[in-house]
């Protein structure tokens, strides 16, 4: 082509360019840098995002939520208007940054280059980023003015009054009235974020991640736009409140739950009541993918524990956020479930939500457990069952594996309820029965916890799940230091005086064999100077 | 520097190339314009309208509405169905100033169907007392939905304007997802040769230019189709279809 045509074409260009206003110039990169980026994107991201693009990636079946459709152009985390293209920053940006609790990772390691390689490369699956009338300027983000708890107040009435609770659930756990009926662009059901846990929101946690949200909308969700709504003074006092919700950025999970002990009596249907004094522990709760049956994308993601007990039980407390109650149907964890298989409708029929407690089902050989799924042969586990359309019965079961979950004899009470997206679930049981593990105040047990949600068909082993934790029993009276030290003390002192009674009486006995002792004692010693 | 210019240039031909093939809609003067005047039938036995239960803010919108689906008269005449030239390169202008309101009340979007044209005066209104958000969807021809934009409206009254959920023709769905009952939907068109039938299932599209024109006829549950249609100047065109229920009911 010559260096003529070329001007003319450019010419051509710019009067078209000129005559739509465009706010942002395409910017779809050089050969070479598309072409690296292609590169880049074969060896990362295909698998989930596809070869064209679409999201239609060989591991798309195991993700709730599904792996972006990048021809769709509709993307969640941006800084431009709900509908619009995001800019090439926004891009980079959550290829960074990651998704938190989706199946997208941080790609921290990748370099500034790399990471726009890759976007070039990844908008020449959507033509709108080659449309100048469909690129827009991003939108406007004030500074965030610092949080106070003032803010957080009026924000509470923001929520109320544009009708957060609709979604999110009158304590923002995401159980609100429309939540179960909520799909996304493809027509799959998803769920509004939990506010009290902003660790998991796709977009970030930080006040000015939550604003941004608030402004542009999730698009390819549910979560609209609000910057035609809200105005942004009270867009912050909303951040505000959401941020008063939660413990903060990150979850404060932990490893073990100390029982703490109580003089009263201990009865499951006291409830929540029990714990008031008692600090709980946050665990956190993944799928079990290992046996069949897989819940690669299980409802719960936490437990909150928290236990007492006294002279003969202990009263264990298990609370986690739910979308909806589901009392409706049965649940057991000996339920069968087909291997995964993403094809495969659903089973006809509702299962109920339930929840799990399991220790050793006897003294542990040494330092063994039982295999934390659902116990081995060797070192059974014991399962301490809450189906929740029974709301107030338990069962135990025996695990000897997977394949071996028996109903068992033991004499376990639940109490359970559901207030505003919340399940709590309190069991009880002797501290010492003579058919299991007994729970020994002072030492340390294995724990581990199992959630089923019915909403999402979870049963059997497709279900939620947490590692062994520890079950600790502070002692009822520590035992003070201070007693023992003085009444060693004391002998050490009696033991010394004896010692120097024996040596005075000895020395005594030895100057009058010798006459004068202080010259002898002289004569003894001749190369010590005597003190003047 | 080769390169560059390599780069620009493949760029702005691909360009070039797209808008050329997108020939826009060119305004001229229909001085002796015709009319189409039509009916819009079903074929077979009178389809009942589906009831849909108000899950949510069912004191405001009462405990179900229906889903104006199949608003069809006892003579078969379909309400709801959409008439609009096809493909036409020349024609009169639109009037893009034109207020265009789409309401959410009691629970359903007002009108359940409109004709609007591209880069016109949309009005996204809610008179109900409670949140509704209007999420606007470009069906594009391979079935997907594509997000156009995703509106709050939490406030009884309010009126949002935003002439960018017209910016590219189609047919646009527009859902609720606060209710998800609700169901509305827009043709957006270039030009201004669209009309949806009323309750005989009569429509009128009027300026046409002189010539022959392929009308085409939209509804949400029958289906489609396409007709020939021969306009004389200054003259009306009658015509009589009759749609089949795609699903066979």
């Amino acid at each position: 082509m010559t260096a003529r045509t070329n001007s003319l074409w450019l010419a051509l260009t710019a009067v078209i360019l000129a005559a739509s206003c465009p706010a942002r110039e395409p910017a779809p990169g050089s050969n070479a840098q598309r072409g690296s980026g292609k590169e880049l994107y074969s060896k990362f991201c295909v698998q989930c995002h596809g070869e064209d693009g679409d999201g239609e990636g060989v591991a798309k079946a195991v993700f709730q939520p599904s792996p972006r459709d990048f021809t769709s152009g509709s993307f969640k985390v941006r800084t431009t208007e709900s509908g619009e293209l995001p800019t090439d920053a926004d891009l980079r940006h959550i290829i960074k940054a990651g998704m938190p609790y989706t199946g997208m990772p941080a790609w921290p390691a990748l370099s500034d280059q790399e990471l726009a390689n890759l976007v070039y490369y990844i908008k020449t699956f959507n033509e709108d980023f080659t449309d100048p009338d469909m690129l827009v300027d991003p939108m406007e983000f004030p500074e965030p003015p610092p949080y106070s708890a003032e803010s957080a107040k009026l924000g509470a009435e923001v929520f109320k009054a544009n009708q957060c609770i609709d979604c999110h659930g009158a304590a923002g756990r995401g159980d609100g009235e429309s939540a179960p009926t909520l799909t996304d662009d493809s027509d799959t059901p998803i769920r509004p974020a939990d506010l009290t846990k902003r660790w998991t929101f796709r977009g970030g946690p930080a006040r000015h991640d939550i604003y941004r949200t608030f402004t542009t909308g999730l698009d390819g969700t549910p979560m609209p736009s609000y910057a035609d709504s809200i105005e942004p003074d009270e867009r912050w006092q909303l951040v505000d409140y959401i941020v008063s919700l939660g413990p903060g950025d990150e979850p404060d999970y932990g490893t073990m739950v100390t029982a703490e002990f109580v003089a009263g009596e201990i009865d499951a249907t006291q409830g929540k009541a029990l714990f008031d004094a008692v600090e709980a522990t946050l665990f956190p709760v993944i799928g079990q993918v290992i046996e069949p049956g897989r819940a690669f994308a299980p409802a719960a993601n936490s437990v909150s524990v928290k236990a007492v007990y006294n002279d003969s039980k202990i009263a264990i407390l298990v609370a986690w956020h739910d979308m909806q109650a589901e009392t409706d149907g049965g649940n057991g964890p000996d339920l069968e479930v087909p291997p995964f298989d993403p094809d495969a409708a659903e089973p006809e029929g509702s299962f109920s939500d339930a929840v799990a407690i399991q220790l050793p089902a006897g003294a542990p050989h040494g330092a063994r457990k039982p295999y934390f799924i659902f116990g081995d042969k060797k070192s059974p586990a014991h399962i301490w069952f809450a189906d929740l359309a029974k709301a107030n019965e338990a069962q135990v079961f025996l695990g000897k594996g997977s394949h071996s979950v028996n109903s068992t004899d033991g004499n376990v009470a639940v109490s359970a309820s559901y207030t505003d997206g919340e399940w709590s679930a309190v069991f009880v049981r002797e501290l010492a029965p003579e058919d299991a593990m007994p729970i020994v105040p002072g030492s340390f047990a294995p724990i581990a916890f199992s959630t089923w949600d019915g909403f999402s068909k979870e049963r059997g082993n497709r279900r939620g799940l947490t590692s062994w934790y520890t079950l600790y029993l502070k002692p009822q009276e520590t035992i003070s230091p201070i007693g023992p030290a003085i009444r060693c003390g004391i002998g050490v002192l009696i033991a010394e005086l004896l010692f120097l009674l024996v040596v005075r009486a000895r020395c005594r006995s030895g100057a009058r064999l010798s006459g004068n002792g202080q010259e002898n004692a002289g004569e003894l010693r001749p190369d010590y100077p005597h003190n003047p | 520097m080769k390169e560059f210019t390599r780069e620009i240039t493949t760029f702005s031909l691909l360009i070039t190339v797209a808008a050329l093939a997108a020939t826009p809609y060119q305004v001229i003067d229909v001085a002796d314009g015709g009319t189409i005047k039509g009916v819009v039938k079903q074929a077979g036995d009178v389809i009942e309208d589906e009831l849909k239960e108000v899950t949510k803010n069912s004191t405001q919108c009462g405990a179900s509405i229906t889903a104006e689906k199949y608003v069809v008269s006892a003579a078969g005449e379909v309400r709801w169905a959409v008439a609009m030239l096809d493909g036409i390169a020349a024609g009169r202008g639109v009037d893009k100033s034109m207020e265009i309101i789409i309401d959410n009340q009691d629970c359903r979007f007002d009108p359940h169907v409109l004709v609007a044209p591209k880069g016109g005066n949309l009005q996204v209104k809610n008179s109900d007392p409670m949140l509704h958000n209007s999420h606007f969807y470009l069906m594009t021809d391979a079935g997907k939905k594509k997000n156009v934009i995703n509106l709050a409206l939490p406030n009884k009254d309010q009126v949002i304007a935003k002439r960018k959920i017209l910016r590219k023709p189609g047919l646009l769905s527009l859902v609720c997802d606060a209710h998800d009952f609700m169901q509305g939907y827009i043709w957006c068109l270039p030009h201004p040769y669209a009309a949806v039938t009323d309750e005989t299932g009569q429509f009128e599209l009027t300026g046409v230019p002189p010539g022959d024109h392929k009308l085409k006829i939209w509804h949400e549950a029958l289906g489609e189709q396409t007709v020939d249609v021969t306009v004389a100047a200054g003259e009306t065109a009658t015509v009589e279809i009759e749609l089949t229920n795609a699903a066979g009911e």
